[in-house]
């Protein structure tokens, strides 16, 4: 199978290349940059060197369509909602790694984004590429939204209380600790090391892009609105996520009500693990457990306390929050094992 | 082999048939430890024992 990447440059981009080089039933035959045509892909993403010869092309429609089967797009949001509609109409398969077609009603660009979706006739068609809610959708789709890092551990880590209606629905606190990865391979003032080195930074502390995703999946499991009260902050690290739930359940809940929810949900799924461990440095999800692998490692504590019921979702946002979880909606929509290509244990120390 | 589960998160427990009483044995699930206090034919009877908390003083 020919894959195509569009936008190659950036973090995904590099981390498509990183997990398809090494995938056994896929061939990158064309990565496309804009101000990078004529160098290395080694040059952007040095782990790359002595691995492959690729290098950027500028992008165009037809060669795509002549040297791919399927395209990621990991453009900026606001970028691909013009260019996929156009590598649909050639046949093509499309995952997009942007916002530009997660959500599904056309004026939650406006609300959420800014700006006004132009190609909303797209927005129903589109699959969230979330493969542990989606993924017969996914398997017959023509073109997967892969969603938000935030969303993907937020979500993941809500849906067996969602389904179960076990929590007060108004009461949903998410407080998220992100790397800086997370922010884009293009640099800010807030990402210069002397300023965001040894800090904490809150950012976008309401109203941040994710929530409309969240809610949007989230309310789609019970059929009715769910409000999500979301605060993500800035930490040091380069990658990771780790999402802290509060929710607060309607009645008393045992530890062994909720491992049997989680196993319920997940005791089948290969890239989410229960991490609520008695022993050991590593009770509870971490993170760093997780860097270079597709794992989501969910946990929980129950507070008899404030009757609180405390939620834990940790992984590395390049690749269960962005590529990994792309190449594993790849994966099932090729029809082959979901694990292909993404088997990874990451590294212990690091 | 004796199958029991775990009290607290409900794990399969596997206790291996030449278990004797007073051995402890560990929840693969959430790790909790288990003492065995008393193993026949086909019956196994676990206690729960106190593991070290996590706060060290941050």
């Amino acid at each position: 199978m020919r894959i195509g990447i569009v936008g190659g440059t950036g973090y995904v981009g590099g981390e498509l290349l990183r997990l398809l080089l090494f995938h056994p039933q896929v061939e990158v035959t064309t990565v496309t940059s804009r101000q990078r045509v004529g160098e290395y892909v080694f040059s952007m993403h040095p782990n790359l060197r002595g691995l492959t010869n690729l290098k950027f092309v500028p992008l165009d429609i037809t060669t795509l369509q002549k040297k791919c089967d399927v395209v990621f797009t990991a453009t900026p949001h606001g970028r691909s909602v013009n260019l996929v509609p156009q590598l649909l109409e050639t046949g093509l398969k499309v995952l997009d790694m942007s916002a530009d077609f997660r959500l599904k009603r056309p004026d939650a660009y406006d609300e959420w984004y800014g700006w006004q979706h132009s190609n909303p006739e797209y927005l129903n068609e589109a699959v969230y590429g979330l493969p542990e809610l989606r993924r017969k959708e996914i398997k017959n789709a023509r073109l997967v939204a892969c969603p938000g890092c935030m969303a993907t551990s937020t979500i993941l880590a809500l849906i067996p209380i969602i389904k179960a209606e076990l929590v007060d629905e108004a009461r949903i606190i998410v407080d998220v600790k992100i790397g800086s990865s997370g922010a884009g391979s293009e640099p800010t003032i807030a990402s210069h090391h002397p300023e965001r080195s040894g800090g904490v930074r809150p950012y976008k502390t309401v109203g941040h892009r994710h929530i409309a995703e969240i809610e949007q999946e989230l309310s789609a499991l019970v059929d009715k609105p769910i409000r999500i009260s979301f605060t993500p902050h800035a930490v040091n690290m380069v990658r990771g996520i780790l999402s802290t739930i509060h929710v607060f359940p309607h009645k008393p809940l045992r530890n062994k009500d909720l491992w049997k929810l989680y196993r319920a949900q997940y005791g089948n799924e290969p890239f989410v693990r229960i991490v609520k461990y008695l022993k050991g440095a590593y009770r509870l999800p971490n993170p760093k457990i997780t860097l270079g692998t597709n794992y989501c490692d969910l946990g929980f504590e129950l507070d008899p306390h404030s009757k609180r019921l405390v939620l834990f979702s940790a992984l590395d946002n390049m690749v269960k929050g962005a590529s990994g979880q792309g190449v594993q909606c790849l994966n099932i929509l090729l029809g082959i094992d979901e694990t292909t290509g993404l088997q990874s244990t990451g590294f212990h120390p690091m | 082999m004796n199958k029991t589960t775990c009290p607290d998160c409900d794990s399969k427990l596997d206790v291996p048939a030449d278990a004797v009483e007073g051995e402890i044995l560990s929840c693969p699930g959430c790790g909790l430890e288990l003492e065995v206090k008393k193993i026949g034919n086909d019956c196994v009877e676990l206690e729960e024992l106190i593991i070290e908390g996590e706060d060290w003083g941050e």
